[in-house]
Order: structure tokens, then sequence, then C-alpha cells
């Protein structure tokens, strides 16, 4: 098939296009920095074991049943230790008032 | 990853906050019940598993007692003020240490009379328990004296060439 004079016309200014944008030559040592910088960049065995571990736990840890069992869990424990200080507190405060009655700070 | 990571930061999050949460609610509860009661001797019923037939000797002792002890503070406040006074118009070393020493003397008066006042709760108490409590009492009265009297005398025994 023939080329129409478009045709040729186009490749005439592409040729004339590509020559006015020359490449600029790259650097010594190009090639082996980006191959350097590529391999640097590949995650390490021991990062992508971590990962697999952290994924696996936030699985383990997120699935409702599990959250909600350990929540309350939390909740309860929290009530407990709570009652036990406030026990504690209280028998503080118990105390405190005692011994002001029978003995004031002047007294001592 | 990150992802992972960010929900394991939330859950350990809204956990400690759940724990912490749970605790305050429940500590505060307790302690705001415990101060609801107006009872002076509240801790002696709590700490002591006193019965009520003890209890009530105890308030009669207990009742019998405070005027006693309001009376010395009152006398004990008076004389600290006519020392403030005396201290501030320049009064003689004579007249403060007067004032200092009728201080003192009503403090003596003052504990002596508490003293005897928690030998005798003490003896309404089952043995082991009046044992306890006077020991407490001791340590929590007279006790506070000697820690500050300890405290005080700790850098001379630890240099004792300084008094030379």
């Amino acid at each position: 098939m023939n080329q129409t004079p478009l045709e040729d016309k186009d490749k005439e200014l592409s040729g004339l296009l590509r020559q006015s944008r020359p490449e600029p030559a790259l650097p010594l040592g190009f090639e082996a920095a980006v191959w350097r910088r590529m391999r640097s960049g590949e995650p390490s065995r021991a990062a992508t074991d971590w990962a697999h571990w952290l994924e696996a736990l936030a699985e383990w840890f997120l699935r409702p049943q599990r959250a909600m069992v350990g929540l309350a869990t939390l909740a309860v424990a929290g009530l407990l230790w709570g009652t036990v200080d406030g026990l504690a507190l209280a028998k503080q405060q118990a105390q405190a008032r005692y011994l002001a009655a029978v003995a004031p700070d002047a007294n001592r | 990853m990150k992802r992972s990571l960010l929900l394991l930061i939330l859950v350990l999050l809204a956990s400690v906050a759940m724990f912490q949460g749970a605790h305050w609610v429940a500590c505060r509860l307790c302690a705001a019940r415990a101060a609801e009661s107006l009872d002076d001797l509240q801790w002696l019923r709590m700490e002591f598993q006193l019965q009520e037939a003890e209890l009530t000797r105890i308030r009669q002792l207990h009742n019998g007692y405070l005027p006693q002890c309001r009376q010395y503070c009152q006398q004990i406040a008076d004389k600290k003020a006519a020392l403030g006074k005396l201290l501030e118009n320049g009064g003689t070393a004579d007249a403060t240490k007067e004032t200092l020493h009728e201080i003192a003397m009503l403090r003596v008066d003052c504990q002596t009379e508490m003293l005897r006042h928690f030998e005798a709760v003490s003896r309404e108490m089952p043995p082991a328990q009046g044992a306890r409590y006077l020991a407490k009492m001791r340590e929590l009265t007279l006790g506070s004296h000697e820690r500050v009297e300890k405290s005080m005398a700790a850098p001379a025994a630890a240099a004792p060439h300084a008094h030379h």
C-alpha cells in the first residue's frame, strides 16, 4: 500500500521533534544505582514475617465474639479491682474520720 | 501491615479505656458509699469486726470522751494564739518559755487522757482485736511524733561528730 503524502510529512515531523528534544546522557553508574535502590526497597524476610504475624494477631483479636469476650473480661476485672481499691479507700477515709474525732492534730 | 498495626493499637487503647473506666467507676462508687456514713465509729466496725453490743459500749465511751477532747483542744488553741501574740509583740524569752511550757503540759494531759480512752475502748473489744486496736492507735497518734523525731535525729546519727 502506497504511503500518502500526509503520512510522509508526519514521519518527517516526528523526526524533527525528536531532534529538537535531545535525550540527556545518563550519569555514570545510573543503572547500577537504580538496581541498588530497587533491591533495598524490597521488604526483608524479617519484615514480612512481622507483617504476617501482626495481621494474624489483628485477625484473631477482631473476631466480634472474641472482642466482646475480651472487653467483657476487662470490664469485670476493672470492676473487681476497682471495688477492692474502693474498699481500701473507704477504709482509709473512715480511719481518718475516727482519728480526727479522737485525736485531732493539735493533740499529737 | 499498617492497617493491622493501627487496628491492634486501637484494640489496645479500647481495652485500656475499658479497664480503667470500669476501675474508676467501681472505686468511686465504693468510696462514695462509704463517705455517706457520718458515723465516726464506722472504721472500728469495719476494721475490728465488732458486734453491735460492743459497738454500743464503745459509742458510750466515745461520746463521753469527745467533750473532754474538745475542751483540751480549745485550751491548746487558746494558748497557741496567746503564744502567737506574744511573739508578734516581742514578748520576753521567759514569757515565751512559760507559754510553751503551758502548751506542752496541756498536750501531756490531753495525750494521757487520749491513751486512757484508747485503753478503755480496747477493753470493750475481744482481746486480740483490742490489742491490735491499741497498737494501731498508739502508732497512729504517738507514732507520728516518733517518725518526725526519728527523721530529725537521722542526720545527727549519720554524722555523730556534727555536734561536737
